[in-house]
């Protein structure tokens, strides 16, 4: 404990000096790395800790930064109320989404998540005056302290430790915990006395508005938006960082999410099939290590062997 | 003392179908009463509908004297009615502490708290439980790897957490060993004693309802037969009725003498043992079917038929030992390579395919041995209803039609050795008198059958040697006189 | 607005809806039998107009080029499905579902690399044969002659996989196996071919959507990615495996998307999303009775 908990305060300050000892483009891609993990990281919040059917996230990432973006070039917002703004449209779509969602059930609930979410990614793509259609909005005039690389990191570095944080209190308090037990078994959880829909929508809010955070700091680094970022693909290859770091443990999807976006760079430079190698590796991923990398770190690291829990027939669902 | 929960009259049914038509029974206060019944008797609709996870077509459920009949379920667990299910049901990635702690915190209504870590909440309870219950040293333990007798007792802790003034327990020792068994009971028993906690729980094994409950209801085709004390039970004659059948008529009616098989086996099962998941369900099983044999496989509700029916079908394959059908190994053999094999399965719950019509349920059948004895044509004058609805979708027809269909469905398939499991469960008597006609005239065809029965007298009636399986292990091998003169075996394992 | 002008976009949107059926009913085929929201469904509605146009171009403008492409497409679709399936997706029927979803976006992803090394990120058209260009009255209205193939081929499939799942054995087996796999099996059928058939016609259909689709539109990267989530959703609006729901949301969604167009052009793609969302949420699991 003391050891792990030494090891975390070496990696914040490491990352902390990042820009005093990294090249430029580094600097950029940690920053990237921590916006990315904070997104799968929002996203495992309703996938790994409240085993929801989240197949659309991307759209209130999108709608964090579009609402900044747009705030900022078309509104003539202050920025700072701008990039405040992002992460509260975000939830605000999630508890709107999230209502009609929480009614149905797994395959039901993602499939309609999917369907509003594309109406949402549409709407991006085609209202040209506000939205930019698909050039998206780009060159967005930031404020001053955010303006050079070194403040938009030191920005996201703070922004995302404050929002792990966070994200940590709410999965060790007791909601986090009813939302682990409406997980594994939401009849159950139902029988207590458990709203299980409402802990189901309040954890889709949250998980919005971090996602939304995650929007804004985007901006903030690349100070552009485009229609790309509420596409279906990116939430699913967010679904496979979750997976790859591991969906059932805290830190996993940043894990994932760095291997990915470093992964992505280092493929990228030797060839242009980079979709092919991440293809590759989920399919490796779900045959060999399916609870991910953190997931068969804690299975080592625990004395007894975590068993998969006793099968039902079928069919099956995440512990169905 | 004063009634805690009075249950008036209930009635459910599922698609036309009526799984509790007339349920009545009462708990005072303190008491621990028991629900008893056969497979398939509605206990566990009963259950449900008390516990409010269904709500009844008519009758009522007074809790307090409160009418809650149309209460969900999560208001009356808030109301003092804490519940356990048949199977497991507990939260797998928890750790044990967690589970019993969630159902605290639920209890305590702080699950929508966000900021401060969960242990400061209700934590103090939740160990408490867990020292009370046993399961203190197992506490961060997750509850996946429990072992099975554990996680049902888990279950108790985690509906302890929500302190209920009634806790309803279904099936609470299904599945255990019998140390488990005895731990449980124990548990209820100090429950009851030391918390002064009600107790209602349903259970197949006589043993245990005898032995802890002051009071017991015995169900049978979805009504409640009577409540009584277990001695005012045991010696019901409506309840003899029901359970023994008329086992005793049935030696005086004429009926061939059994000729001692010789030669090799049909079918031989060696030193079976069969888990479902982590849960241990047969112990070392063996058993042998002669050709042109109808064997029974006579055991309470629970007590392994069907699980060795699945064993031998190749549903679930047997961990340890073997099983030979004509001298050849079938150990682990997928399920369609055993049917092309001629062995032919009646599974107890019929499973018709609903969307298919009578004809393509039986067209489905015809796949694994066609051009034999069986064809469509013979099926069909066996049970001529199916004829006369071989078009009505497997859906639409009545439990003891769906019945026929699955036995004509396994007979198209022309197997040599056909699996019956209960094949008169849930049906009304004349139909079952019919059903015995055709089981004898498919015996006179010359097919080998494996009767899984609760129902003593029809077994007899049937079959001419086989074997009483109770808790997973086989208790006893013989004939039918042999059963019949053997009253120690039939007090033990088959009575009431 | 003018009826002609309705009536025009009514014949255009029923040409769109043939092609969503075509594409759906496969996925739905899969998803009723096998449980499997193939997500590379449209990975190979892709590669089935690709085939189709190197089909057509190897016959250097020769009339019959498109028709071989067509023929050729699907079965070069439902080899490669073949191949996932028996290889790798068998092993995981007893996984989590979202884990086979995952899966398949794996082989998606793989498919749509693999499809841009073979036919690299340029724009394709494939050109009908003479007979099939131009434009044709009906009801006075002047439609793309080659709509009246979708118009045509449309119902085709509907009665063709009709007549697959009730009046072929396999047919049978499969419906049987889309309610209980295992009392299937205890009958003595092999349940994994059954499997494979199903989702091997399912990959079929997806080629033979992207075969259809081609001589209508530019073939490119990318082309897949809408089509397969208004497939999905129209899978889900008909009520999972159920084939005339597939028709119904294929129905849906191009008429609307097509009337749109007269309303309000700029968003008309957006309506079918809004339609499939209030449907969903007055019916939740569908239009039809699901097969699960």
């Amino acid at each position: 404990m003391v050891s792990a908990r030494a090891a975390l305060v070496l990696l914040v300050a490491a990352l902390a000096a990042a820009p005093a000892w990294l090249p430029p483009f580094y600097v950029y891609l940690v920053a990237l790395c921590l916006v990315t993990g904070l997104l799968a990281m929002s996203l495992n919040l309703v996938l790994g800790y409240g085993g929801l059917y989240q197949f659309h996230h991307a759209v209130f990432y999108g709608i964090g930064a579009y609402t900044a973006a747009v705030g900022i070039t078309r509104l003539d917002w202050p920025a700072w109320l701008a990039l405040l703004a992002g992460p509260v449209s975000a939830a605000a779509a999630g508890l709107v989404i999230g209502s009609f969602c929480v009614r149905l059930s797994r395959l039901y609930f993602g499939m309609l998540q999917l369907s509003l979410g594309s109406f949402v990614w549409i709407v991006a793509l085609r209202w040209y005056p506000v939205t930019g259609g698909d050039n998206g909005i780009h060159g967005i005039p930031l404020p001053a302290g955010l303006q050079t690389l070194g403040g938009a990191y030191v920005f996201v570095l703070v922004t995302v430790a404050c929002s792990l944080a966070a994200l940590w209190l709410v999965v060790r308090s007791p909601f986090g915990l009813t939302l682990q037990a409406i997980r594994d078994n939401p009849q159950r959880a139902h029988v207590m006395g458990v709203d299980v829909r409402g802990h189901q929508l309040a954890a889709m809010v949250l998980a919005a508005f971090f996602a939304g955070v995650a929007g804004v700091l985007y901006v903030v680094l690349e100070r552009s938006v485009f229609p790309n970022m509420l596409f279906w693909v990116l939430s699913l290859e967010i679904l496979v960082m979750c997976l790859l770091g591991g969906w059932f443990t805290f830190p996993g999807p940043m894990v994932g999410a760095a291997l990915v976006v470093a992964l992505r760079t280092l493929v990228g430079r030797y060839t242009e099939y980079w979709t092919l190698v991440l293809g590759l590796l989920l399919i490796l991923l779900i045959f060999f290590l399916p609870e991910g990398i953190m997931g068969e770190v804690g299975r080592r690291l625990r004395p007894r062997p975590v068993q998969e829990p006793a099968r039902a027939p079928r069919p099956g669902g995440l512990h169905a | 003392m004063p009634e805690l929960l009075r249950v008036e009259d209930l009635h459910r049914s599922f698609d036309g179908f009526p799984a509790v038509r007339g349920a009545s029974l009462h708990v005072d206060a303190g008491q621990i009463v028991a629900v008893i019944g056969p497979n398939g008797a509605g206990k566990t609709t009963l259950f449900n509908l008390i516990t409010g996870v269904l709500l009844p077509d008519r009758g009522r459920v007074f809790l307090g004297g409160r009418d809650v009949s149309r209460w969900p379920a999560h208001r009356r667990c808030r109301a003092g009615l804490g519940r356990t299910f048949q199977i497991a049901n507990i939260f797998p990635r928890l750790s044990v502490f967690e589970n019993v702690h969630a159902a605290a915190l639920a209890r305590a209504r702080r699950t929508f708290h966000l900021v401060r870590p969960a242990f400061r909440f209700a934590a103090q309870e939740a160990q408490e439980i867990l020292e009370h219950t046993g399961l203190a040293d197992r506490a961060d333990h997750l509850a996946a790897t429990l072992s099975h007798g554990d996680q049902r007792v888990l279950e108790i802790a985690v509906a302890l957490a929500s302190q209920p003034r009634l806790l309803v327990l279904d099936e609470p020792t299904a599945g255990m060993s019998p140390e488990e068994t005895a731990a449980t009971l124990d548990l209820i028993t100090r429950l009851n004693r030391d918390q002064g906690l009600t107790i209602l729980f349903c259970e197949h094994d006589m043993d245990v309802v005898f032995s802890t409950a002051h009071s017991v209801v015995v169900m049978h085709q979805g009504r409640t037969l009577v409540q009584g004390s277990p001695e005012e039970v045991r010696r019901h004659p409506e309840v003899q009725r029901a359970y023994l059948g008329d086992a005793e008529g049935g030696a005086t009616s004429p009926r061939p003498a059994a000729t001692a098989p010789r030669g090799n086996p049909l079918l031989e099962a060696e030193g079976v043992h069969a888990y479902y998941g982590l849960s241990h369900v047969l112990f070392d099983v063996s058993l042998r079917v002669w050709e042109g044999e109808v064997a029974f496989l006579l055991g309470r509700n629970g007590a392994g038929k069907s699980t060795t029916l699945k064993t031998v079908a190749g549903l679930l394959p047997p961990r340890q030992g073997r099983v030979r059908y004509r001298g050849q190994e079938l150990t682990g053999r997928p399920p369609h390579v055993v049917a092309q094999q001629g062995v032919g399965y009646v599974p107890d719950d019929r499973r018709i395919f609903p969307d298919l019509t009578v004809l393509e349920n039986l067209e489905v059948g015809m796949r694994a041995r066609a051009g034999g004895y069986w064809t469509l044509e013979r099926v069909f004058e066996l049970f001529p209803v199916l004829r006369e609805k071989q078009h009505h979708r497997g859906s639409h027809l009545s439990g003891g039609e769906q019945k026929m269909l699955a036995i004509a469905r396994a007979l198209v398939g022309n197997p040599d050795l056909l699996l019956l499991d209960e094949p008169m469960e849930g049906l009304a008597p004349m139909l079952v008198r019919a059903l015995e006609d055709r089981i004898r005239t498919l015996k006179a065809s010359g097919l080998t059958v494996l009767l899984a029965e609760q129902n003593v007298g029809a077994a007899l009636r049937l079959a001419d040697r086989g074997y009483v399986i109770d808790d997973g292990r086989i208790r006893f091998e013989g004939t039918v006189e042999e059963l019949q003169g053997n009253q120690e075996v039939r007090r033990r394992y088959l009575l009431l | 607005m003018d009826a002609g002008a309705v009536a025009g976009q009514l014949l255009v949107g029923l040409s769109r809806a043939m092609i969503l059926f075509v594409v759906s009913a496969g996925l739905t085929l899969v998803l009723g039998v096998l449980r499997v929201p193939n997500v590379f469904h449209g990975s190979l509605y892709m590669t089935g107009a690709f085939v189709a146009w190197t089909v057509a171009e190897a016959f250097r403008g020769h009339p019959a080029g498109m028709w071989v492409g067509l023929a050729v497409a699907p079965f070069a679709t439902a080899a490669v499905g073949l191949l996932v399936e028996r290889l790798l997706l068998a092993r995981l029927y007893h996984r989590e579902h979202l884990m086979l979803i995952l899966f398949t976006f794996g082989v998606m992803l793989i498919l749509n690399d693999l499809v841009k090394m073979a036919w690299g990120p340029t724009y394709r058209s494939l050109v009908p044969p003479p007979s099939l260009q131009g434009a044709v009255s009906v009801l006075g209205v002047a439609l793309p002659r080659f709509n009246l193939v979708l118009l045509g081929a449309g119902p085709l499939v509907a009665v063709a996989l009709w007549l697959f799942a009730h009046r072929t054995r396999v047919g049978k087996l499969a419906r049987a196996a889309a309610t209980d796999r295992d009392m299937v099996g205890v009958l003595g059928v092999d349940v994994s071919r059954v499997f494979a058939l199903a989702f091997t016609v399912g990959c079929f259909l997806a080629g033979l959507g992207g075969a259809l689709v081609a001589p209508t539109t530019s073939i490119t990267l990318g082309m897949d990615h809408t089509l397969l989530v208004e497939s999905f959703l129209i899978v889900i609006v008909g009520g999972l495996g159920n084939l005339w729901g597939a028709l119904a949301g294929s129905l849906l969604f191009g008429l609307t998307q097509s009337l749109g167009l007269l309303v309000w052009p700029q968003f008309a793609i957006a309506f079918p999303y809004a339609v499939t969302a209030a449907v969903l949420l007055v019916r939740p699991t569908g239009l039809t009775r699901s097969a699960w």
